[in-house]
């Protein structure tokens, strides 16, 4: 049986509707779902099979992801810790952090928020002012970090702190691991758009961190974290089976509707990009090169395809498109995506002076 | 994905069309005119765009050859709807007429001038049938041929834009410094880059005609983005025929509509879903 066929059956057995996962309740049953997944040695394909993954190609991967979001499957409530904190681990981390935290993170025994962002630093990470003062067997970590992913209800996070005060910038910063309910960290959680506790503001006073628990050098956080930077903004966090299915369920909608002809071309164009967003990820995989700016490229077209396509959807359903559902879950999702993971202004930028060489 | 061989061509394209007046005679050395890989073509085609080569590249290049198999010299047509007239036609060696489901050869009637002074418009009458059957593939291989050069032509467009808003100042500055610009050609940038992969991916697998409609609708508008873009950051210059930039912002006008019109692909392709 093909990996294709495997998944598909799988998950026209396994996929059921959860409850939101902003929810306790909906937080422990997508932490269920992760352990059906990892149980079924589909959590984590591309992983060593040490880690419980099968060493899978990447472009298995674009395959497990075109069935998984074709058949509805619940969010990735590990998505934090598989997609963002796990590619630095597998090159930046020591053994010792693979062989402690891996596992876990594939069943969701453990569950990872991101803190990357602050009050005061947001697309200007490089500002960041959370430090990490020295102490006898680690360090102490204190400042506040904002919009954090999942932190509501995580066990543990990951992100930069200052670690030397003197240095300016990207200089002196360093990428931990700690835990949210060590003592020290408070965590209040914050109401979206779409009213869900999505993420939330952390609070650390002296928050102990064991040296076991820096990833790579002191000092060397900054270029570690850019790394994964790249995995965001790229192939990692949208996998184009995302939009291809939600293109699919635009062109069901735009005929249960009675093809309306005004809206056309807008359903025609969101298919398009669904597609040229798929061949054009399969083309980097196939090539084998690191992720490089032309990252920035692909954050702002599927981003901006998701809010377009969702726009398109709420468009077609007429007066009824106020109506909350997935249509308009999905819909304030997507409004998120030109800001997450670098602004697509500052991605903008980046393809101008990086990408076509203009000058700053 | 494209081979180095394919790369390799391209940058021999590149040098002869860069070095001379008369590209045609010299595509037909270089094979050019005999290329019918759909994926060779589109690599052919996509620099021929770069230069804004005029004449009749997608007819004599993609469709001529599918209609008619191999012949000498270069061939236009006129394939109504779509191609109500024959593009440089009074130059072109094999003039045809494709209408009532067979190929005519075609006797030259009045001329017409195009938005784009480098390409003439030649009404085609009916004279005497070459072929009693029109292959669908040739309607195919011409909207993606016409796709390839909207593209090219748009990359050279990009390029322009980008040299020039690097050594253009104002303000005691390159204009190309500011965002306003620097955002608006990374959109055009990004345009581009999306497009070739539908481009590729159609040339890749038999023709189908949902994918030659994708390519040609996500080419032609990339192009055409890229175009108004150009203008604009060329500004006063590039309203002038003293500036090349004018000749292929010209040139992606006219084929925009050419081989199909966007909006008639996008039905294509909707009917397709």
């Amino acid at each position: 049986m093909s990996l294709r066929e495997e998944v598909r059956d799988w998950l026209a057995e396994h996929v059921r509707p959860l409850p939101s996962v902003d929810t306790a309740e909906g937080f422990a049953a997508h932490r269920e779902w992760e352990r059906e997944l990892a149980a079924a040695r589909l959590a984590v394909i591309t992983w060593p099979a040490a880690y419980g993954g099968r060493d899978a190609t990447l472009g298995e991967w674009l395959v497990f992801e075109e069935e998984y979001w074709s058949a509805s499957a619940p969010v990735r409530v590990s998505q934090n810790g598989l997609f963002l904190l796990a590619p630095v681990l597998f090159s930046h981390g020591s053994q010792e952090q693979r062989d402690r935290y891996l596992s876990a993170m594939a069943t969701a025994g453990e569950v990872w928020a991101q803190a990357w962002s602050e009050p005061d630093a947001g697309s200007d990470l490089a500002s960041l002012r959370s430090r990490a003062a020295r102490t006898e067997g680690g360090w102490l970590l204190s400042g506040t970090k904002t919009w954090s992913t999942r932190a509501a209800f995580a066990d543990r996070a990951f992100g930069l702190f200052r670690t030397d005060p003197s240095a300016e910038r990207h200089r002196g910063l360093t990428y931990f691991l700690f835990d949210l309910r060590a003592p020290g960290v408070t965590v209040r959680p914050i109401r979206q758009l779409g009213g869900g506790t999505g993420f939330a503001e952390l609070f650390l006073d002296e928050v102990f961190v064991p040296d076991s628990d820096v990833v790579g050098e002191p000092g060397d956080g900054w270029r570690i974290a850019m790394s994964t930077a790249g995995h965001e903004r790229g192939l990692s966090l949208r996998s184009p089976g995302r939009f291809l299915a939600a293109a699919d369920r635009l062109v069901s909608l735009f005929r249960e509707q009675g093809s309306p002809a005004e809206l056309r071309d807008r359903v025609v164009d969101a298919w398009l990009g669904a597609r040229a967003y798929q061949l054009h990820t399969a083309e980097i995989v196939a090539s084998g090169d690191p992720p490089g700016p032309e990252t920035s490229m692909g954050k702002v077209f599927w981003s901006e395809l998701d809010v377009a396509l969702h726009e398109t959807a709420l468009d077609l359903l007429g007066p009824a498109g106020e109506v909350a559902g997935r249509w308009t879950d999905d819909y304030l999702f997507s409004l998120a995506g030109p800001i997450y993971a670098g602004t697509n202004e500052i991605q903008r930028t980046v393809v101008a002076r990086r990408v076509l060489g203009l000058p700053a | 994905m494209r081979s180095t061989e394919h790369q390799e061509f391209t940058a021999a394209l590149h040098k002869m069309l860069g070095a001379t007046d008369d590209p045609w005679p010299k595509l037909a050395d270089m094979g050019v005119t005999d290329l019918d890989s759909p994926l060779d073509l589109v690599v052919a085609c996509e620099e021929l765009g770069h230069h804004a080569v005029p004449g009749p590249v997608a007819e004599s290049l993609g469709a001529a050859p599918a209609l008619l198999g191999a012949f000498e010299g270069v061939a236009t047509l006129a394939m109504p709807p779509h191609l109500p007239y024959a593009a440089d036609a009074s130059s072109a060696d094999l003039v045809l007429l494709v209408a009532d489901g067979v190929v005519y050869r075609g006797e030259l009637g009045a001329r017409t001038e195009s938005v784009d002074p480098s390409r003439s418009l030649w009404e085609v009458r009916p004279a005497g049938i070459l072929r009693g059957e029109v292959p669908a593939a040739a309607f195919e291989m011409g909207a993606l041929c016409c796709a390839a050069y909207l593209l090219g032509a748009g990359q050279a467009l990009l390029e322009m834009s980008v040299r020039h808003a690097s050594v253009r100042e104002q303000f005691g500055r390159p204009v190309g410094a500011n965002q306003a610009v620097q955002h608006r050609l990374a959109d055009v940038a990004i345009g581009l880059e999306f497009a070739r992969p539908l481009l590729d991916a159609a040339a890749l697998g038999p023709l189908e005609p949902r994918d030659v409609s994708a390519a040609k609708v996500a080419c032609a508008d990339a192009a055409y983005r890229a175009a108004r873009s150009a203008l604009q950051v060329h500004g006063a210059i590039g309203y002038t025929t003293e500036h090349e930039m004018s000749r292929f912002l010209l040139k992606v006008r006219a084929l925009a509509g050419a081989w199909g019109t966007q909006s008639w692909h996008r039905e294509r392709i909707m009917e397709s879903l």
